[in-house]
């Protein structure tokens, strides 16, 4: 939903982490985790980053983009499972249940190549 | 971004806090199989300034053309907006001033809602309001002849954000004098998507949800039911003109997060306005009874 502003961070992100390398190092890949309730479309997130990155050390680098599944937790029998509906409740005891997962909107690494020309 | 303010001058210039805050913890791993602290790959450990030749990692069982390094960053892409909303918060509990953020589709009624709050309890209650909204005043310009604190937001001439974040919020708590407060109410952008991403440095989440909307809302949009700790049904006074069932979205709400509060209330009739006006005593109630904390 806020491709575009999160591809941002990803980029400022990335030019803070390569600023301890050398002039001629650059990035090959970037590896996003994303939970599946965090409505990013990556498709969207995607083109967003080409956008963000042009004209940036993150430039040409490929965005790998790992979705992370909805994982919740029955608060009343302690039952733990990946929801694949969104509906919020035990199917064995009819609880509430607690999320595990699936908010995650996180950075993982930077792939960078640092040989030297 | 732009904030008009009406009513106080402000009192708190320096907010947000000028704090440094550290930069992540990452480590750095060769793909040719052994690790290093941070900043062994850069300048910093041979003494090379910035704009050295790349100092690098030795190539010792990497080649030339297969030599890259992995950085382990795991950095929360809204850790900026996080930190805005933590010294937010930090400063509402350090003053206890209960804050909520209003969040729903637009026209459920946000506006409406304050006013009909600050009618009954305006004199009795110290509120604020921090209005959020593309473009105009008019949301504060209604606030106004209430005659307390309010500051508008505005996210964008030209079609701005659609959602208020906490670097904005923090720019319009800056200009209220939370010694006098005792309830801060945000409007959000009306939108019932985006604004749920965004922690604001609230106490509690609102989401409004008018009948006319439709029934299967908080299923078409749960993540911002999931996030909400009260659910408040509005226009209830329509009901006898539609086709909806009050208790199916309640249903469907409690489906989508079994432990929010549901109330329903009409701003025009006046119905259910006590049950809210008691919710949110019992917010300023549990603030106020908060020991003071060091911050997040």
């Amino acid at each position: 939903m806020h491709e575009m502003g999160l591809a941002c961070s990803v980029v400022t992100e990335v030019e803070r982490v390569l600023s301890g390398f050398g002039p001629n190092a650059r990035v090959v890949t970037v590896t996003l985790q994303v939970g599946k309730l965090r409505a990013v479309v990556p498709e969207a997130m995607t083109f967003c980053f080409e956008a963000a990155s042009m004209g940036t050390r993150a430039q040409g680098a490929m965005l790998l983009i790992e979705p992370i599944p909805v994982r919740v937790r029955c608060i009343t029998c302690d039952r733990e499972w990946e929801a694949e509906a969104l509906k919020f409740f035990c199917p064995d005891c009819e609880g509430p249940v607690q999320v595990l997962s699936g908010k995650e909107l996180l950075l993982r690494t930077i792939e960078v190549d640092d040989r030297e020309e | 971004m732009n904030v008009r303010a009406h009513g106080w001058p402000s009192h708190a210039a320096d907010f947000p806090p000028k704090r440094r805050f550290p930069d992540p913890p990452a480590s750095i791993r060769h793909h040719h199989g052994h690790d290093h602290p941070v900043g062994c790959a850069g300048a910093a450990s041979t003494g090379a300034g910035p704009g050295a030749p790349a100092p690098g990692p030795q190539s010792d069982d990497a080649t030339q053309s297969h030599h890259t390094t992995e950085v382990q960053v795991h950095e929360n892409l809204l850790a900026a907006n996080d930190r805005h909303a933590a010294a937010i918060r930090s400063l509402l509990r350090e003053h206890k001033v209960f804050a909520v953020n209003l969040m729903s589709s637009p026209g459920a009624g946000k506006t409406a809602l304050i006013e009909a709050t600050l009618a009954r309890v305006g004199h009795e209650i110290r509120v604020a309001v921090i209005e959020g909204d593309i473009e105009t005043t008019a949301d504060a310009d209604r606030i106004a002849p209430f005659g307390i604190p309010v500051v508008q937001i505005n996210t964008g001439p030209f079609g701005g954000d659609c959602h208020l974040a906490a670097p904005l919020v923090a720019g319009a708590v800056g200009q209220l004098d939370l010694r006098c407060l005792d309830l801060l109410i945000v409007e959000n952008v009306g939108n019932l998507v985006c604004p749920a991403e965004f922690d604001i440095g609230e106490h509690r989440k609102i989401v409004l949800l008018s009948v006319t909307e439709g029934e299967d809302k908080p299923l078409k949009y749960p993540l911002m039911f999931l996030e909400a700790s009260l659910a408040v049904i509005t226009k209830t006074d329509l009901l006898p003109y539609l086709e909806i069932d009050l208790d199916v979205i309640r249903a469907n709400i409690r489906a989508i997060n079994p432990a929010a509060h549901v109330l329903a209330v009409s701003a025009r009739s006046g119905e259910g306005i006590d049950s809210w006006l008691a919710w949110l005593r019992w917010g300023i109630a549990e603030v106020g009874a908060e020991a003071p904390s060091a911050p997040d």
